[in-house]
């Protein structure tokens, strides 16, 4: 449904994706193989949360690189307070410190949810939460550009049912609840989200 | 309840597990989207059903509920016990026993339901134009002498109605709003307890049935309900029920409900209000 950061499969790209890993050790490193493939041999004990159903983006088709991603994402945390105009939900939310707590909160829980934590197995969880927070400040008309692909490309043949996508929902109306966000920005930025459903759920098997 | 000797310690202790084990064997829908069980049965308010099935079953999922509820006004007390099913939000699947006390006249009403209820179409948070279900209750009274002798023309009848409910976003104060619209065939006099048809209309009508309800906070809602009905009886005229309600859901296993009741007249009686009490539990 939301943010969604794309897996590279091709080497060039994939090392470049991978640069917080090398840099930052990310403890969430994962590789890019094909979801099904994945799935099979996936072991809840590793705890690796991937994306998805928000964003699960385990297919590969054509992401932008990691360079231009993070420009854009620097770019806009640059400008992000004096852009977001005082009435917009951006602001209403908490702007950027709230948002990146929501998906860290998010992310736990994600993590914690068996029935939707495979989904998430075959993504780099730091470039994930990028993407999900970019999103989340796009849609609600913060200072970002959400350039990724589109929900139905990114969530295409994953077999998300309705009940993942209620989970991944229930999952976000927790962390904004526990982040204290109020009912007022909260219940806008899920009305807003909610109209992904139909995009997340249009190329299901 | 009491007057059967029933025993409410395994009830209670049933509810307390489920009030302390929020994430047992619960369904993805999100809290209080499957509403309560209203007095026919089916998932809804208190007097309406909605376009939503019962519990929070999802695709691929299944729920069960269980409900006892009461209405207590001037001079009557209905007390209803039912159980539903929910296939994978599909399907649902009701029974319900109602007992209608005469505490005035004297004497004591019965009867059951059995009802379905099949989702046609949509969400009521995802889709423009909600979710829309079809439903049948089948009614059948227990002992129809009361009701032939006021002149209603059987004591068995089917309700057919087309139900829709959509979540509306952050529309009052930054609250969610959920509408329900519910459009009913019936022939029921005061929703079967006084049988169906009559000598004023032995005919089905077509009435309407609405509800509005805001969440004040994910798991509490208040609102207020309205039920055309049919007046079919010439010696017992028949008005719209209508009440005011506040719902709390202590998480996906357990609700609360309270409302008021305006239910006009009944077999003769001007004008009873009182109040209303439901108890439901989830798996």
């Amino acid at each position: 449904m939301i943010g969604c950061f794309h897996t590279p499969t091709g080497g060039a790209s994939r090392s470049r994706a991978y640069r917080d890993d090398a840099s930052g050790g990310s403890a969430f490193r994962v590789s890019a193989f094909r979801v099904s493939a994945f799935q099979a041999a996936w072991r809840p004990a590793l705890l690796i949360v991937g994306l998805v159903m928000l964003g699960g983006c385990a297919h590969s088709p054509p992401a932008p690189s990691a360079e231009e991603y993070q420009a854009s994402t620097d770019d806009a945390g640059s400008r992000a307070v004096a852009n977001a105009s005082d009435d917009s939900l951006y602001a209403a939310l908490g702007g950027k410190p709230v948002i990146d707590a929501v998906v860290n909160d998010f992310l736990y829980r994600i993590a914690g949810d068996e029935r939707i934590v495979d989904f998430f197995a075959n993504t780099n969880i730091d470039h994930f939460a990028e993407a999900f927070a970019t999103q989340l400040c796009d849609i609600s008309d913060g200072p970002c550009d959400y350039a990724g692909p589109s929900m139905a490309r990114a969530h295409q043949q994953m077999g998300i049912t309705n009940a993942h996508f209620n989970a991944v929902v229930d999952h976000l109306r927790a962390a904004l609840v526990d982040q204290d966000v109020p009912a007022g920005p909260r219940n806008r930025l899920l009305g807003r989200l909610a109209r992904l459903h139909d995009a997340v759920m249009l190329r299901q098997p | 309840m009491r007057r059967s000797g029933f025993s409410f310690a395994p009830i209670m202790l049933a509810i307390l597990a489920l009030l302390s084990s929020p994430a047992t064997q619960a369904g993805s829908r999100l809290l209080a989207t499957g509403g309560v069980t209203q007095v026919e049965g089916a998932a809804g308010g208190g007097i309406s059903p909605w376009g939503v099935l019962a519990g929070t079953a999802s695709e691929g999922e299944f729920a069960a509920t269980a409900s006892v509820s009461q209405a207590r006004v001037d001079d009557y007390t209905l007390g209803v016990a039912g159980i539903a099913g929910n296939i994978q939000d599909r399907l649902e699947l009701s029974l319900a026993r109602q007992r209608f006390d005469l505490n005035t006249l004297g004497g004591r009403l019965e009867q059951d339901i059995l009802g379905a209820k099949l989702r046609l179409y949509g969400d009521p948070l995802y889709d423009t134009w909600g979710t829309w279900s079809l439903g049948v209750q089948h009614k059948r009274m227990v002992d129809g002498e009361l009701a032939k002798a006021l002149g209603a023309k059987d004591t068995a009848g089917t309700d057919i109605y087309l139900a829709t409910s959509k979540l509306w976003f952050a529309a009052v104060g930054g609250r969610n709003l959920l509408t329900n619209l519910t459009l009913r065939s019936t022939r029921a006099n005061q929703g079967g307890l006084l049988g169906f048809g009559g000598d004023q209309k032995a005919s089905r009508s077509l009435v309407v049935e609405g509800s509005l309800g805001l969440m004040l906070a994910p798991d509490w809602v208040v609102g207020v309900e309205y039920r055309q009905k049919p007046d079919n009886l010439g010696v017992a005229a028949e008005n719209d029920w209508r009440d005011v309600y506040v719902a709390h859901f202590f998480n996906k296993h357990v609700s609360l409900t309270g409302a008021w009741l305006d239910l006009g007249d009944i077999a003769g009686l001007a004008d009873q209000q009182g109040g209303y009490l439901s108890l439901q539990v989830a798996l």
